[in-house]
């Protein structure tokens, strides 16, 4: 029985704006055993990037109120002050973020900002917090550590900022790595190496990686378990396997259908979701996704629980329709032979 | 950074000339008039008709411009620029008005440089709070007033009224330092006014703008305190800008710029000899001063470029 690190239970958040309070995320649950990686796929908008930061509390504010539980090893962080908190940032749970251009402060050297990590936790001299610096370099790829430490960010390209960027973040060996959208700002060639990278490091580090990307290209390879989410929602939950072969949402169709494959005949246009993900002020009724989705009907208008429809335990849903109707009809959207499986 | 630093001063040094040449065509070319009558604005106004016929062929506004800018370039640099008013060598005057401007400028600079970054810094963390209204209000009152009105308001009910502080003159540092920090402080807080309130409104925008960099979120991430992540990644980046205002703004004052303060509390320095001789239309000294003060802004905008470099380096030459 793998360790269990981390509990989400029941996430809600929500900030109020000037415009009216914005219910970023919606009863949001999963759960992270170490060695795992959890996919979390969605548009921009979805809340998976609220709700990787509201782990971290980093979207703690005047304005923001929190529903539920964040259990890590036993404490709800929820609860817990934001000094506390302080000693979880980065020592238990390590974050990387999408942009490796600006995530980096211009005006430190690199070695410098991960030296501040360590030593933002633990008690140690300057020349060995360096000396682990340089090392944590070389373990992410970097070339000529010794030399590179003492660059500043603007003389990295932008892969290696995001490798840099790694190493910071898992300086203080954390148990979690929250890597949000973190190959979206990269080269394509780069991507891959970038996302290779976490999962060799996930294993050097025995910790567990929460992976946030709207890619589902991305996590294919990697996650163990993939959560689709939706206005705030989570819409979908399946093993990575069960996901890619058995969709159940016509929402993760339309993510499927919105990756070029080369594996399959080449449609005319990639599919791509018609409309726009709604206001998270206003949000629609009943399912959320019904504005947009092809196959509404009637009982869309209330909204669908996140249940378990099918012969896989542990692959849930938020969808009305009907198992063998949506076996059917899901093609349409993907553009290819799904059924491959 | 050599090489930098030596281009740098090269340009500096082709500034510095680009702006005697525009002060010549300021003050000689462009009023027109003749030789005579360019000889006549020199002279002053109690000049004689000997004097003006002597200055019209002394400074050569009979011959071609570049002779004319020669001729006033050497008399520039050998303290042979005179004002026919009072017959003082224009340098003379301006090395002696030196020390209470230096001490004007840099007691106020410090004043306002310190002040300005504590109420940014504090206003933006308190952003929205009442302390940052009140500071809002204060500082907008701060910028508002103006420097001779408020000079002479805190000279009326401090030094007057109440003798709190004296009134006015300045006192040099060499034969009563108590004396002459006694002295400056009502200059000092008047001139610094007006800055702090400046300076700590831009701070507090630039800080606001800094708090949402990716970067600050990074820091966080990281497991930083508050205030490590105020200081070491907010402040650092913030105050980029507020080096080249201080920069500017020290350098204007250091060169005659506080002609008010200077008047106001009669220091006698640069900035007040500017005022006299602009009073008198005595040409001679204002156009010394108008030198010796772009001297100083082109010296400050070198160190200013250094400190950059020492600040970001993203700009530092490599």
């Amino acid at each position: 029985m793998a360790e269990r690190l981390l509990e989400v239970k029941d996430l809600s958040v929500r900030f109020s704006t000037e415009d009216g309070v914005v219910q970023a995320v919606s009863g949001v649950s999963f759960e992270l055993d170490r060695g795992k990686v959890l996919g979390i796929v969605g548009e921009s908008g979805s809340g998976k990037s609220v709700t990787a930061m509201t782990i971290m509390g980093l979207t703690r504010d005047v304005n923001s109120r929190f529903g539920g539980e964040v259990v890590y090893q036993g404490r709800n962080l929820l609860e817990i002050s934001d000094v506390e908190m302080q000693n979880y940032r980065g020592n238990e749970i390590g974050m990387i973020f999408q942009d490796p251009m600006t995530s980096l402060n211009p005006v430190y050297r690199i070695g410098e900002q991960i030296v501040e990590a360590i030593q933002a936790h633990e008690r140690t001299d300057g020349k060995s917090a360096r000396r682990r610096a340089v090392e944590l370099l070389r373990q992410v790829g970097i070339p000529n550590p010794e030399r590179r430490v003492d660059d500043f960010p603007h003389q990295f390209s932008g892969g290696m900022r995001q490798r840099a960027m790694i190493a910071m973040a898992l300086s203080c060996n954390p148990s979690i790595l929250i890597a949000d959208e973190p190959t979206t700002a990269l080269d394509v060639t780069i991507q891959a190496q970038i996302v290779e990278l976490i999962a060799k490091l996930k294993d050097d580090f025995n910790s567990a990686v929460i992976m946030i990307t709207h890619d589902l290209g991305v996590v294919a390879d990697i996650a163990d378990e993939i959560i689709v989410m939706y206005a705030g929602r989570v819409v979908e939950r399946a093993a990575t396997r069960d996901l890619f072969y058995d969709p159940q949402m016509p929402y993760t169709w339309g993510l499927l259908g919105s990756i070029p494959r080369l594996d399959r005949p080449r449609p005319e246009r990639l599919h791509s979701i018609a409309g726009s993900p709604p206001s998270l002020i206003t949000l629609p009724q009943g399912c959320t996704f019904r504005p947009r989705c092809p196959h509404a009907f009637e009982k869309c208008e209330t909204e669908p629980a996140l249940e378990n429809r099918v012969e896989t335990p542990g692959h849930l849903d938020r969808c009305w329709l009907g198992v063998d109707y949506k076996r059917a009809h899901r093609a349409e959207s993907i553009g290819g032979e799904t059924e491959a499986a | 950074m050599l090489a930098f630093l030596i281009r740098r001063l090269i340009g500096a040094a082709l500034v510095c000339v680009a702006v005697t040449f525009v002060v010549f065509v300021i003050f000689i070319v462009a009023p027109g008039g003749g030789a005579r009558g360019t000889a006549e604005r020199i002279a002053g106004k109690n000049a004689t008709d000997q004097n003006v016929t002597n200055i019209e062929h002394q400074w050569g506004f009979d011959r071609p411009f570049y002779v004319q800018y020669a001729k006033l370039m050497q008399r520039m640099f050998t303290n042979k620029l005179v004002s026919y008013t009072t017959q003082e060598p224009v340098l003379s005057q301006i090395w002696q008005g030196m020390p209470a401007t230096f001490s004007l400028s840099i007691g106020a600079g410090i004043i306002w440089l310190f002040f300005g970054i504590l109420v940014g810094v504090i206003s933006a963390v308190g952003a929205g709070r009442w302390s940052d209204r009140l500071i809002t209000v204060l500082a907008l009152i701060g910028i508002s007033m103006p420097v001779f009105w408020l000079g002479i308001v805190t000279r009326y009910y401090f030094a007057e009224q109440r003798s709190v502080f004296p009134d006015g003159e300045y006192v040099s540092l060499s034969s009563n330092p108590l004396q002459w920090f006694y002295h400056l402080i009502l200059p000092w807080l008047v001139l610094a006014v007006l800055f702090i309130g400046f300076y700590g409104r831009v701070l507090r925008g630039n800080i606001l703008d800094t708090i949402n960099e990716d970067f600050v979120r990074t820091a966080k991430a990281k497991g930083l305190s508050a205030r490590r992540i105020l200081r070491r990644h907010v402040l650092r980046t913030s105050l980029i800008p507020i080096v080249t205002l201080f920069g500017l703004d020290f350098a204007s004052v250091l060169g005659g710029g506080a002609i008010l303060t200077e008047s106001v509390f009669d220091l006698h320095g640069v900035g007040q000899y500017a005022a006299q001789n602009i009073n008198s239309f005595d040409l001679p000294p204002i156009m010394g001063v108008t030198m010796y003060g772009a001297f100083f802004i082109v010296m400050f905008s070198v160190i200013v470029d250094l400190f950059y470099a020492y600040l970001d380096p993203r700009i530092r030459p490599t």
